[in-house]
């Protein structure tokens, strides 16, 4: 499996057989995938109960 | 005529106290008042006093409300310019004095007839105050003192004069005098324009000014230009005091909104933290955890109008400089970040998305994540600039395209925290909120490998030279 980008080989990255794609592999993608999707639901609804709360606060001291 | 006097420290009260008697009529200024808002600065100050000064707030609350009353209100100020050390009427005239003059000058407070909260418009530099080991967001303000010109670096203030401005206007001010003089893209406020901005949508009348609530600030905040974000404790919990301070490590001034039980509510600034010291992570355990660098325990900087500039307290203990129990109970319910317009992915997100991705990675060293917002061309600079990275490094950073505003997240540990050090980084990109796919990832360099997604994909370079640890990223505070 080739994991090495060609465009970003050019100039700066040397021999592609040195590379461990190990760490790569370790990436569970849809696990992170579902993940942020959890955070994003959640982020969705803190979002808006913060700005109900915050409409209720009046601010004078 | 404009009238000039100079006056040491000791003196500066009772000064102050005759000038108001003399020139606005005000024979009943408290000197414990006046004493206790000048007791920070440095005793061997000294300072000269100018009257009459057309201070442009105090000037548009006149014409804009105290000029509408039967009582007389003057509508000229008194300027308090500070200088470091012992000055004189005569080095004003005298060339050979004058680069000596603006290395000493530290700024200005301006008195104003609006007994009993006088102080006005502020600018001081951190260096005039006693204890002065803290880091603050802070711009360059050009000001003149007996005709010399000047320029003072800090973070706007003013006293609420509770007619025109209360807690919650002079914080807007204060937020949107700090950006209109950092960037030319925001304009300065005036007490007329936050009225004028409310105008179409209040029911009731706007003066005497009754204050405003957290989302008034925040629409305001929006008319005025920013992307706003408000955050609620009650909705954010654990999270919720290390995004305020995510964001104040990212240079970004945020309104604080603290109230108690017995109806305090109050809007102040929080424009910065104290400097890093090594105690700071001498408590972090060393195990595999991550930790997150807004968590350890630090104190912050608060621009609170019931105050002098630069108060300090901990997040969980925010009005603990004040005297009364009451208040000293306070907690911060909301904040208030005026984010640049274009910053889709926020601070919540982002360092959901990067604790996660690090965990997925066995890393060995790294126990403790920093995130900040930068911006790109700011982070770059940093890059070209740091003697340890390599020019390869350097290459491939400045060859990549980034957003405006980019999000940094620094990874360290304990021993390289105390250096002022890290081993790896991440940068997101800031107008990216669509996470799926770790679409918002720039890129994410530890020792030599650095990660792209490309084709929707995670692939992994080598880069030639290892150059191991580096400095942390102090460009947003200005040190660490």
């Amino acid at each position: 499996m080739n994991t090495v980008s060609k465009k970003t080989n050019k100039s700066t990255v040397t021999d592609p057989k040195t590379i461990k794609v190990r760490n790569v592999e370790s990436f569970n993608m849809d696990s992170y995938n579902e993940e942020m999707e959890k955070v994003r639901r959640d982020f969705i609804q803190k979002s808006t109960s913060s700005k109900k709360s915050a409409s209720e606060l009046i601010l004078t001291s | 005529m404009i009238l000039h006097s100079i006056s040491s420290k000791k003196d500066l009260p009772d000064q102050i106290i005759e000038q108001c008697k003399q020139h606005f009529d005000s024979h009943s200024i408290d000197k414990n008042y006046v004493e206790r808002f000048i007791k920070d600065i440095r005793d061997e100050s000294f300072f000269l006093l100018e009257y009459p000064y057309v201070d442009k707030v105090y000037r548009d609350s006149y014409y804009t409300y105290f000029s509408s009353k039967n009582f007389n209100y003057p509508r000229d100020c008194i300027r308090v310019s500070i200088f470091s050390e012992k000055i004189e009427l005569l080095d004003f005239y005298s060339s050979s004095k004058v680069s000596q003059l603006r290395k000493t000058y530290r700024g200005y407070f301006i008195v104003r007839p609006t007994r009993p909260s006088i102080f006005g418009r502020t600018t001081i530099d951190k260096r005039s105050i006693k204890v002065n080991d803290f880091l603050i967001c802070e711009t360059t303000f050009s000001t003149t003192a007996h005709g010399l010109k000047f320029d003072v670096k800090g973070f706007p203030y003013s006293s609420q004069d509770s007619e025109t401005i209360s807690c919650a206007e002079t914080s807007l001010w204060g937020v949107m005098e700090y950006f209109s003089h950092r960037y030319p893209k925001y304009a300065t406020v005036l007490p007329s324009t936050i009225i004028e901005t409310f105008k179409s949508i209040s029911f009731k009348r706007q003066l005497p000014s009754s204050g405003l609530t957290a989302i008034d600030l925040s629409y305001a905040l929006k008319q005025f230009g920013f992307g706003t974000m408000v955050y609620a404790r009650e909705n954010y919990k654990d999270s919720f005091e290390g995004l305020l301070s995510c964001y104040v490590e990212s240079g970004i001034p945020v309104i604080a909104a603290v109230s108690n039980k017995n109806n305090i509510h109050h809007a102040y600034i929080c424009c910065g933290r104290e400097k890093m010291k090594p105690e700071h992570f001498q408590k972090i355990d060393k195990s595999s955890t991550l930790h997150d660098f807004d968590l350890i325990k630090k104190s912050f900087i608060f621009i609170d109008d019931n105050h002098f500039p630069y108060q300090r307290a901990y997040l969980d203990k925010p009005c603990d400089y004040y005297n009364s129990p009451d208040w000293k109970q306070c907690e911060i319910s909301h904040f208030i970040v005026p984010l640049y317009p274009k910053i889709y992915l926020d601070a919540y997100e982002a360092k959901k998305l990067l604790f996660f991705m690090v965990q997925q990675f066995p890393l060995k060293g790294i126990n403790i994540l920093r995130v900040l917002l930068s911006s790109s061309r700011s982070y770059k600079n940093d890059i070209l600039s740091n003697p340890v990275l390599s020019s390869e490094f350097k290459e491939k950073v400045i060859s990549t395209p980034m957003p405006k505003f980019i999000w940094v997240c620094e990874l360290t540990n304990n021993r390289l925290l105390k250096q002022k050090k890290c081993m790896g980084s991440i940068v997101l990109d800031a107008t990216e909120p669509n996470t799926r796919d770790l679409k918002p990832l720039i890129y994410f360099q530890i020792e030599d490998l650095i990660f792209e997604i490309e084709k929707d994909s995670l692939i992994c370079n080598r880069l030639r030279n290892h150059f191991g640890e580096y400095a942390v990223y102090q460009n947003n505070l200005n040190g660490f």
